[in-house]
């Protein structure tokens, strides 16, 4: 698994460039990159009771993917993984580069293109946030459990038969945990566009939302 | 969305949030809540018996002390969230208060917030002290420090930022009402 930790050098080297590019234009959106960090430092501490008898966490990359373009938040990701990783040992360090993947790359890359593509398609705003922030975190324990799959394939049924059994305590655990986060996304977000509708507005975030209105 | 709009949609949204986990909680009691991390972990070995783990955290060793560093993730991310939407949230109050659409803000309100916050932040963990109604998991220990620190640090940082970004809406409106067409210009060239 730790081999798929080089292939995420050039996203981090775009996201690098691209965070330090947005706040040498406009200090503001440090404001905004705080509340899209913030959030996804909250979400990814709450280990929540789901309805399959065990606990699991929310993502929160679903916010910034959306506000900024998603190789930002492969980089504040990256972080968020790296501190539990760190500090919690809860992810560790050997596989820091396939958490990133399943969280920071497919999590903000899928968030992102769903929440273009609902707008493309004259989706409502919060609908499209909702379904982004929720697909986007279920997509990121899909990865995890097919990543497991792909490393333990089971003797007997080989990849499908560990592959099901990893989707179900990954995937299953997290549908009511992807329905709150998304909600919980959608709420932050309407707040963020009524309050600093100026910085969003200076930053390009949230544009198809104006030609859809 | 109007205001209305937007206060029932948080409301909503919120008692879902919270009601989800419960729901949970009542329809299996049984269960023990452990992580679906750890019951992946169990899953890897009944695949691979064999299986070790080839390097294990340096320094972390009980789970007490995982606890509370969730707890301090919880308290990190809250502050800097929370921070944000109060700096916001004040700016527009602080604009409109300049243009006199609001009546100033109190400075009760501060204390007030910041209390509040302190309050959460040591009536939540005793309370789960106090009630425990089961021994649970370490991972349901870890969502009440987690929250009771991201609770307790957005009230405090919502109010401390909240008043920064008032002064911040009003100085801005003062300076727009002196020199709007200079001052105009400058923004547009930056």
């Amino acid at each position: 698994m730790s081999l798929l930790v080089p292939h995420l050098h050039p996203l981090l080297g775009e996201g690098g460039y691209d965070l330090s590019r947005l706040v040498k234009e406009n200090r503001n959106s440090l404001l905004l990159l705080g509340s899209a960090g913030g959030f996804c430092f909250v979400l990814s501490s709450l280990k929540i009771p789901s309805v399959s008898g065990s606990c699991s966490h929310p993502t929160g990359v679903g916010l910034g993917a959306i506000l900024f373009r998603p190789w930002v938040m492969t980089v504040i990701g990256t972080i968020v993984l790296g501190f539990q990783a760190l500090l919690l040992a809860h992810g560790g360090i050997t596989t820091l580069g396939a958490n990133a993947m399943s969280m920071a790359i497919v999590g903000s890359f899928s968030a992102w293109a769903l929440y273009r593509i609902l707008k493309r398609v004259g989706a409502p705003m919060w609908l499209a946030v909702f379904v982004a922030a929720a697909i986007s975190d279920l997509l990121t324990y899909c990865v995890t459990a097919t990543q497991l799959a792909w490393a333990f394939p089971d003797p007997i049924s080989g990849f499908l038969g560990s592959w099901t059994k990893f989707m179900a305590i990954f995937a299953v655990t997290q549908i009511p945990l992807a329905i709150s986060e998304g909600l919980l996304t959608v709420v932050v977000v309407t707040y963020l566009v009524k309050y600093s509708r100026s910085e969003l507005e200076r930053l390009g975030a949230l544009r198809m939302q104006k030609e859809a209105a | 969305m109007k205001n209305r709009t937007t206060a029932i949609f948080t409301v909503v949204a919120l008692a879902v949030v919270i009601a989800l986990p419960i729901v949970g909680l009542v329809l299996r009691p049984s269960s023990a809540f452990g992580g679906a991390d750890s019951a992946g972990q169990a899953a890897i070995i009944q695949i691979n018996p064999n299986y070790k783990p080839w390097f294990n955290n340096v320094w972390m060793q009980s789970t007490r002390t995982s606890e509370y560093m969730f707890g301090f993730q919880g308290l990190l991310g809250g502050a800097i969230l929370f921070s944000t939407l109060g700096f916001f949230v004040g700016r527009t109050r602080g604009r409109a208060e300049a243009a006199n659409e609001q009546a100033p803000a109190s400075a009760g309100a501060k204390a007030a917030y910041v209390l509040i916050g302190i309050a959460t932040f040591t009536v939540i963990p005793v309370l789960y002290f106090v009630v425990g109604y089961k021994p649970p998991s370490s991972e349901i220990i870890c969502l009440f420090f987690a929250l009771s620190a991201a609770i307790a640090a957005g009230f405090t940082f919502f109010a401390l930022f909240f008043f920064r970004g008032r002064r911040k809406g009003l100085k801005e409106a003062v300076q727009t009402c002196a020199v709007p067409s200079m001052l105009r210009t400058v923004e547009g060239v930056s």
